[in-house]
This record gives structure tokens, C-alpha cells and sequence, in this order.
């Protein structure tokens, strides 16, 4: 178990707020082609795994980085080689493939580019692409800010039901942003993903 | 410590936790059981980072509304998957379709038409609604369009289909006495040899008849269904987006395995390729992962003989023996 970077300057690093900007920015739009990556060379481990390893190794850099999407690569990288030593089966792809990362194109792009209408129209298919009540729920409040309590009280749900759905429409955004940069380079076959129900 | 939990569940505590914070500020015990949680495991933190630079970015969805007041109100749902690739997909595939359609009238008639693809031979069809089809190796289907619907008849094979949304035609692919509808969805079907037919769907729902008079069943996105022939009930279980991707590792001619025995990968192999891997029984248990081209046997051969330590030899026939060293058990 390793820890990550923190207690300085009070608390975890989590608790400063922008981090989740510097993620949002600058590492959430490359995630759909890290795990396009991914899937081409380690297709036989839980990509998911992988890219929860990587968020986290980079939090610990948080600061330090000068080049989000490569410093991202290189983590994830690593973490597929350590999960392959724990692993049993025997990979007979040359850990070489793991290097033919797309380092040098589109560089550092990232959601810079997209600005005003285009990010709102981008935020709408997110949302639009909710089931119905998730929806509802993450509309009134992410856009009309409502608090937890008035959101439930307008659409007759419970607090834990609303926050139940906020957890859902938050899971399936982030798997919505992970998939965009792919489909606005009309890249593989690959579609967002939708949300997985927990495994029995 | 406690066990390990699978990615999907951390992800959803990582979202539960979130979904409180944003809700009210936590209690000191909270927030310590959170510190806790966190600490434990990297992924705990890596997911929980990840869902909170998501919860950011929709946080500026409102301010940009407040920005750009042309746009439509925000209780009216926006246009659905304006970034959706398979729409992109289907929407070039749409344009190919209609010049067809209209410079030759091909599809006019209702009279099935019939396509194939040999032993390592992959295709993709478009049809004249935008719909597409991809065959993997060694698979008959014909497509009939006609005023009622559109019907596909996978007589043998593996098909993805790629379905152009129309509600008056559905588009129903027939596996002998077994039917799967769909409208405007993305799924695969796999009939090849004695063992079940297997329904993928990547995208939107599929009706899953399984004969006549059985009563249909609904296959989701990321959920496989496995029919038996005049079996009991299609059995339904839920896969990962990477399951989804290795299955279709085909439509970019390759294939992925993760973990499958040796024998295993020898009879994915043998689908494409007329020049057979096999297996002998000593050896058939060991695992292999990696994705490999469909064309490159020996490749494959080599490299599993090279990291297993197996012995490959070609036979007279042609095909490629991987065998335990001799001497060894």
C-alpha cells in the first residue's frame, strides 16, 4: 500500500479544490484515447483498473507536471507493467507494444480548444444521453443549482433516491467525457460507455 | 485489510461518497471513514478524482448556460448524443447507402440477397438505410428489405450490426427459429459451430426471441445473452466495455484474449485460418493474453511456443503442433 502526497499544507491533496480543474482540463479529455491505448495493448487486464491507478499516480504529481497527456501515459504504462507482474497469466505481447503510446500527436490539446457553444453542446449531450430521472435530477442540480433538498422535494423523490441519481449521472458524465475525444476524431468503433450495474 | 473490490464497485462508491459531499458537508466521522476509504487503495483515489473532475466540468454546464441565454431552456431535454460516434458512423454510412440507392434501385426488390465471407476473410456491408453489416470469417447471411421490415438470416458466422434507427422497419436478425429485434441499436451475433449462439449488444436493447412461442426477453447494452438450441431460457449476464471491445476485436482484424487456455486461442485461431493450430493435450490448460492479428498463426505459434516453453513443429499436413517439451510431464 503506498500513500499518496499529502498533509502538507492542510490536508490530503484532494481537499484543494483545484485539482479537480487541473483533471478536467487537462487529463479528463485524453482518457478515451488512453483507454483506446489500452484496449489495443492490455486488453487482457480491467482497463478500468488501470485508469483509477492512473488518476491516482497523478495526483500524487499534482503540480509538477508539465505535460498532462504524456506524464498520463506513462503512468498508466507503469501501471500496466506492475498489474502484469501480479498477474499469473503469461502476456506474450512484447512489453515494447506498450511503448507505441500516440506521445507526439495532439499533444496538448486537450479541452482548451473547446470553448462557449461547443463545450455547452458537448455538456447537453452528456446530460441528454442520462436515463430520464437521472436526468431531472442532475439538471435542477448542476444547472439550476437547486440544493438536495428542494430537488427531492420538487420531484416527490427521497434526499438518498436524489443523491442516489447523483451518483449515477456523475458515473455515466464521466464516462460520456472519457469517450468524446474519440468520437470528435471519428476514431474506432468504440462507443461511450454506459454505466455497468454492480456485479452480483 | 479488506478485499479487493472490482473496479465497477469502486467506482460507484467513489460516486455514493461524491454525491454526499455535493449534497451537504460531510460530519468529521465521514470524513474520516472517506480519508480512510481513500488511503487504502490507489484506485479508490484515482476513481474518486476522476468522478470529481467529471462533477467540475458539469458544474460549468450551468454557468455557460447563464453565459449563453439563446440556448434552449434547461428543462427542455437538449438533442440527444449530438457526439455519439456510431450516429457518425452511421451518418457517413447513410450517405454511402443513399447513392447507391438511388443510382442503381438494387434494393428495390425484395428478393433476399445473399452475402458471404470465407475462412479468413472479414467484410462490411453497407445497406441502403445506413445500416451495416460486418461478417467475420466464415459466414453466410442474406437480407431481405421489404415494406414490413428488414430481416437478416445469419445461416452461419458472426455478424455486427450497425442499425439505422426506423421505427415502422424493424430490423430483425433469424438464427435458425430465433429472432433478435432491434431499433436502432449495435449488436453482434455469434453462430458458428455446436455451441450456443451468443448476442452481444454494444449500444441501446435488442428483443430476444428464443422460438416460437417463447415470450421475448430484452438483452441491454453491455449485457451478453447465450441461447442454446431448443435450450431452457437465454441466459443474460452483464459484461464490461473491455468484454465488448474484445469480442469485436475482429471488425479491426484481430484477436484479443485475456486469459483464455491455449486450447481456447487455438480455436479462435482455427475460425480464420485454414491452416490449423493444435493444441496437444499437455499443453492445452495454459493461459495467454495479448491481441494478435487473425492472419498470423504462426506468429502466435511461436511466441506462445517461446514463453511457454512448448515445442512447435509443423505437421505433414501443414498445421502447427504446439507440444510440452518431451521428457517433461
Amino acid at each position: 500500500m503506498r500513500t499518496y502526497a499529502c498533509a502538507r499544507e492542510g490536508g490530503p491533496i484532494y481537499e484543494r479544490g483545484e485539482i479537480d480543474d487541473w483533471f478536467a482540463r487537462h487529463v479528463l479529455p485524453h482518457e478515451g484515447d488512453l483507454r483506446r491505448w489500452l484496449s489495443r495493448f492490455a486488453s487482457d487486464l480491467d482497463i478500468d483498473d488501470i485508469v483509477q491507478e492512473t488518476y491516482a499516480g497523478m495526483a500524487r504529481h499534482y503540480g509538477q507536471v508539465r505535460e498532462p497527456r504524456a506524464f498520463m501515459f506513462a503512468v498508466a504504462r507503469n501501471a500496466v507493467i506492475a498489474t502484469l507482474k501480479q498477474k499469473r497469466i503469461v502476456r506474450i505481447v512484447a512489453i515494447a507494444d506498450l511503448d507505441s503510446f500516440p506521445l507526439v500527436d495532439g499533444a496538448e490539446t486537450s479541452e482548451q480548444s473547446l470553448v462557449g457553444r461547443e463545450e455547452l453542446e458537448m455538456l447537453q449531450a452528456a446530460i441528454a444521453d442520462l436515463p430520464d430521472r437521472c436526468r431531472e435530477v442532475l439538471t435542477l442540480r448542476k444547472i439550476e443549482g437547486l440544493p438536495q433538498r428542494e430537488v427531492a422535494a420538487r420531484l416527490g423523490l427521497s434526499e438518498s433516491t436524489v443523491e442516489k441519481h447523483v451518483s449515477a449521472g456523475i458515473r455515466r458524465c464521466a464516462d460520456w467525457f472519457a469517450s468524446v475525444r474519440e468520437a470528435v476524431q471519428g476514431g474506432a468503433s468504440a462507443s461511450p460507455q454506459t454505466p455497468r450495474k454492480r456485479k452480483p | 485489510m479488506t478485499a479487493r473490490l472490482s473496479s465497477i464497485d469502486v467506482n460507484e462508491i467513489a460516486g455514493d461518497w461524491l454525491a454526499r459531499e455535493d449534497a451537504r458537508p460531510l460530519t468529521a466521522d465521514e470524513r474520516g471513514e472517506l480519508d480512510a476509504w481513500l488511503a487504502v487503495d490507489d484506485r479508490h483515489l484515482g476513481a474518486y478524482l476522476r468522478l470529481r473532475a467529471a462533477s467540475r466540468r458539469l458544474d460549468r454546464l450551468g454557468a455557460l448556460k447563464t453565459d449563453q441565454p439563446q440556448t434552449t431552456p434547461a428543462t427542455e431535454p437538449p438533442p440527444r448524443r449530438a457526439f455519439f460516434p456510431v450516429n457518425r458512423r452511421l451518418a457517413a454510412a447513410l450517405a454511402i447507402g443513399a447513392v447507391f440507392a438511388s443510382g442503381l434501385g438494387v434494393w428495390a426488390s425484395a428478393q433476399p440477397r445473399s452475402y458471404h465471407t470465407s475462412v479468413g476473410e472479414m467484410r462490411r456491408v453497407t445497406l441502403r438505410d445506413g445500416s451495416v453489416l460486418e461478417l467475420n470469417t466464415n459466414t453466410v447471411l442474406k437480407v431481405a428489405y421489404t415494406s414490413e421490415g428488414r430481416d437478416v438470416w445469419l445461416e452461419r458466422g458472426e455478424g455486427n450490426f450497425i442499425v439505422a434507427k426506423d421505427k415502422l422497419h424493424p430490423f430483425v436478425v433469424h438464427v435458425g427459429d430465433a429472432t433478435f429485434t432491434a431499433v436502432g441499436t449495435v449488436f453482434s451475433v455469434r453462430a458458428d459451430h455446436a455451441g450456443p449462439v451468443r448476442l452481444t449488444v454494444s449500444e441501446g436493447v435488442v428483443s430476444l426471441k428464443a422460438a416460437p412461442p417463447a415470450r421475448p426477453c430484452y438483452v441491454a447494452a453491455l449485457q451478453e445473452a447465450s441461447l442454446q438450441p431448443k435450450g431452457p431460457a437465454p441466459q443474460i449476464q452483464t459484461v464490461s466495455f473491455t468484454d465488448v471491445n474484445r469480442r469485436l476485436a475482429w471488425t479491426d482484424g484481430r484477436i484479443a484474449l485475456a486469459g483464455e487456455t491455449l486450447g481456447q486461442a487455438a480455436e479462435e485461431f482455427n475460425r480464420y485460418n485454414d491452416r490449423k493450430l493444435v493444441i496437444a493435450p499437455a499443453a492445452a490448460s495454459a493461459r495467454v493474453g495479448g491481441v494478435f492479428r487473425t492472419s498470423e498463426v504462426s506468429t502466435f505459434a511461436r511466441t506462445a511456443a517461446a514463453s511457454l516453453h512448448l515445442v512447435m513443429s509443423n505437421q505433414p499436413d501443414g498445421d502447427i503442433l504446439l507440444d510440452v517439451e518431451s521428457g517433461a510431464s
